[in-house]
């Protein structure tokens, strides 16, 4: 289990928390999702908790025992994929791979079997600085199952991949998760996040403002809406109305009387308008 | 040992791959093509005398032609030695009269020979002439050398030590900085600290690459230059060693700047004032206290010791290198541990 307590962190040192009294656990064999826009302070927390940034506040436990106090053995059983892809453009992915996997004591599996897995199989001698984003979006994902870790820390594994890759990523979370893997991803992507976390925590401005299943904040925040596409002025327009509300209803009857409207769908709420609603900002922002 | 292995293999595929060494291994046929071709195996440097000797014993005149000067170097009157130095104004003056009580030098020339350089030629005309005019014994000067006596090195071959020193020795320096600053755009540093990998192998691989690259580096550069009939132990130990220990420093400077334009300056400011010893190996001469303290120094006379061997003993230059490479890693180990591998902690 990885428990987090009451951590904060600043960066300028002057009192400005970018994480504020954020806590929460992660029960093993559990996919934990961190939701936020960007700059809510979601790739600070992993950083925390995989020791690239020091803890200056608050507790971060594995299996009871304070991450202060984990030594180089502990990264043997975890794997971190990055935002930012950071790998070696000189080398091939192939390379990459193979020249990270020396660097772990327990066994690690092959290479080529990895890159097959997303899709780079074939570029897989090709130098990453030929490499797309999302290739190399992939490859780091890749790199950070390598040494088959009981721990994964994922910061955005679908960003920049296309509906089938991301389809792939997703479920090859989900194949470790079912073989007892613990995962915290970090994501402004909701869909994703409805998918295949167990629970979410929504992260705004540095402090989580909901946690629970997706399932769960829906029964809570969800409301019904009514998301409406129209033509105004030889543009097609986009608005979201909540039907619970008073005001939302009169502008959509407003909008079917006046314009000319093109699709009208009613949907269950999403986990974006919950952390709408919530916030008043927007997950992409 | 798997995991310096790996770091070892990718670092030195990494730097194989870089446009840099291409120009390194331009730089070893230049250099090869220079020593054998361009710079001749002995050249003149000696100075033209011309000499009048006007006493009436001709002392300095007979010793002069013993010393082999050829008849054209000696004039016949002050006149004519004051003409032949206007027009060489290379040239040195030696006029020798002794009308009076003591014998009387004048050296004539155009003010470009140092003060030095004028009690040497003084003193060398003053020993001839001591049986003949009872001069004190020696007390202005006395004659030191610098290294033992030994058969005369070929001038293309003699400019090696300083190649080695400066080119090979410190391509560890240059070259550490740039695959550091390679690590720091493509933001691998971070993907490393999240392995059990930790500072010693990072450390050690980058050391272990360097010095395999300088050690190649420099014996193509001195087979065909020097030869093969060489003492290739003593040789390849300080390469090794000195690569290694300017690996380190190239780290531990690379790491307080971002990229090559921030550490351009001080790199090269660093890397003119290691090359200054090269002045002494020029004029061993001068060689002031605070230039034997430059490390490249003792490296330049001990590889010449290496080449062409005179006899001295080698032992307190591998003392100086293994303590220099020994205290450059844990200098190293300190600045990578706290600059790189806890960045933003």
């Amino acid at each position: 289990m990885i428990e987090v307590k009451n951590l904060y962190h600043d960066y300028t040192g002057k009192g400005k928390y970018a994480v504020m009294d954020v806590s929460f656990q992660i029960d093993e064999g559990e996919i934990f999702g961190f939701l936020g826009p960007s700059g809510a302070g979601k790739s600070t927390v992993q950083n925390i908790m995989t020791g690239l940034l020091k803890l200056q506040r608050g507790e971060v436990l594995y299996g009871g025992k304070k991450v202060s106090e984990i030594r180089r053995a502990f990264f043997n059983h975890i794997g971190v994929s990055f935002e930012h892809p950071n790998l070696y453009s000189k080398l091939s992915g192939l390379e990459n791979l193979r020249y990270y996997a020396g660097l772990f004591d327990v066994p690690t599996r092959p290479p080529l079997e990895l890159l097959e897995l997303v899709d780079l199989r074939e570029a897989a001698n090709r130098k990453v600085a030929a490499y797309s984003k999302g290739m190399k979006q992939r490859l780091v994902f890749t790199r950070a199952l390598i040494n088959n870790p009981g721990i994964l820390f994922l910061d955005e594994p679908t960003a920049s991949l296309d509906p089938v890759t991301a389809a792939k990523v997703k479920n090859i979370i989900l194949q470790k998760r079912s073989e007892g893997a613990t995962v915290f991803l970090t994501t402004h992507n909701m869909y994703t996040a409805e998918e295949i976390c167990d629970r979410v925590a929504f992260l705004d401005e540095g402090s989580i403002v909901a946690m629970d299943s997706p399932r769960a904040l829906k029964l809570k925040y969800g409301e019904q809406s009514v998301r409406v596409e129209y033509y105004e002025n030889g543009n097609v327009k986009s608005k979201l109305y909540f039907l619970a509300r008073e005001e939302d209803r009169r502008a959509l009857q407003e909008i079917i009387d006046s314009k000319e409207v093109q699709t009208l769908h009613s949907q269950e709420a999403s986990l974006e308008q919950i952390f709408i609603r919530l916030t008043g900002r927007e997950l992409s922002a | 040992m798997r995991r310096f292995l790996s770091l070892f293999m990718q670092d030195l595929v990494v730097v194989s791959r870089n446009a840099l060494m291409w120009v390194v291994v331009g730089a070893l046929v230049v250099i090869i093509m220079v020593v054998l071709f361009l710079i001749p195996a002995d050249y003149d440097l000696e100075d033209t005398y011309y000499f009048y000797d006007a006493s009436k014993t001709g002392y300095l005149e007979e010793e002069a032609r013993r010393d082999g000067l050829e008849d054209e170097f000696i004039l016949g009157s002050l006149e004519e030695i004051e003409e032949a130095v206007q027009a060489d104004p290379g040239s040195i003056g030696i006029y020798f009269s002794d009308s009076g009580e003591r014998p009387q030098i004048t050296i004539l020339h155009y003010g470009t020979i140092s003060d030095q350089n004028l009690n040497l030629i003084a003193a060398a005309l003053e020993e001839p002439l001591r049986p003949y005019y009872d001069l004190e014994t020696g007390d202005g000067y006395r004659v030191e050398y610098l290294r033992p006596f030994s058969a005369p090195v070929p001038q293309n071959q003699n400019a090696v030590p300083p190649l080695l020193a400066f080119e090979v020795i410190v391509l560890g320096f240059l070259m550490a900085a740039v695959l550091l600053f390679q690590e720091k755009a493509d933001g691998v540093n971070r993907a490393y600290r999240v392995t059990p990998g930790g500072t010693s192998p990072y450390i050690l691989a980058k050391g272990a690459v360097f010095s395999l690259i300088g050690l190649f580096y420099g014996l193509l550069m001195i087979m065909p230059t020097v030869g093969v009939s060489l003492n290739y132990p003593a040789l390849i130990l300080a390469l090794i060693l000195g690569c290694f220990f300017y690996t380190c420093l190239g780290l531990v400077v690379a790491a307080f700047f971002n990229n090559i334009s921030e550490w351009l300056f001080v790199g090269i400011a660093l890397l003119m004032v290691n090359m200054t010893p090269i002045i002494s190996y020029g004029w061993p001469s001068f060689s002031p206290a605070w230039i034997t303290y430059i490390p490249s120094y003792p490296i330049i006379f001990g590889l010449r010791e290496i080449l062409f061997p005179t006899g001295r003993d080698l032992t307190s230059l591998y003392i100086y290198l293994a303590a220099a490479a020994i205290l450059s890693y844990l200098l190293c180990h300190l600045v990578v541990h706290f600059k790189l591998m806890r960045e933003g902690r």
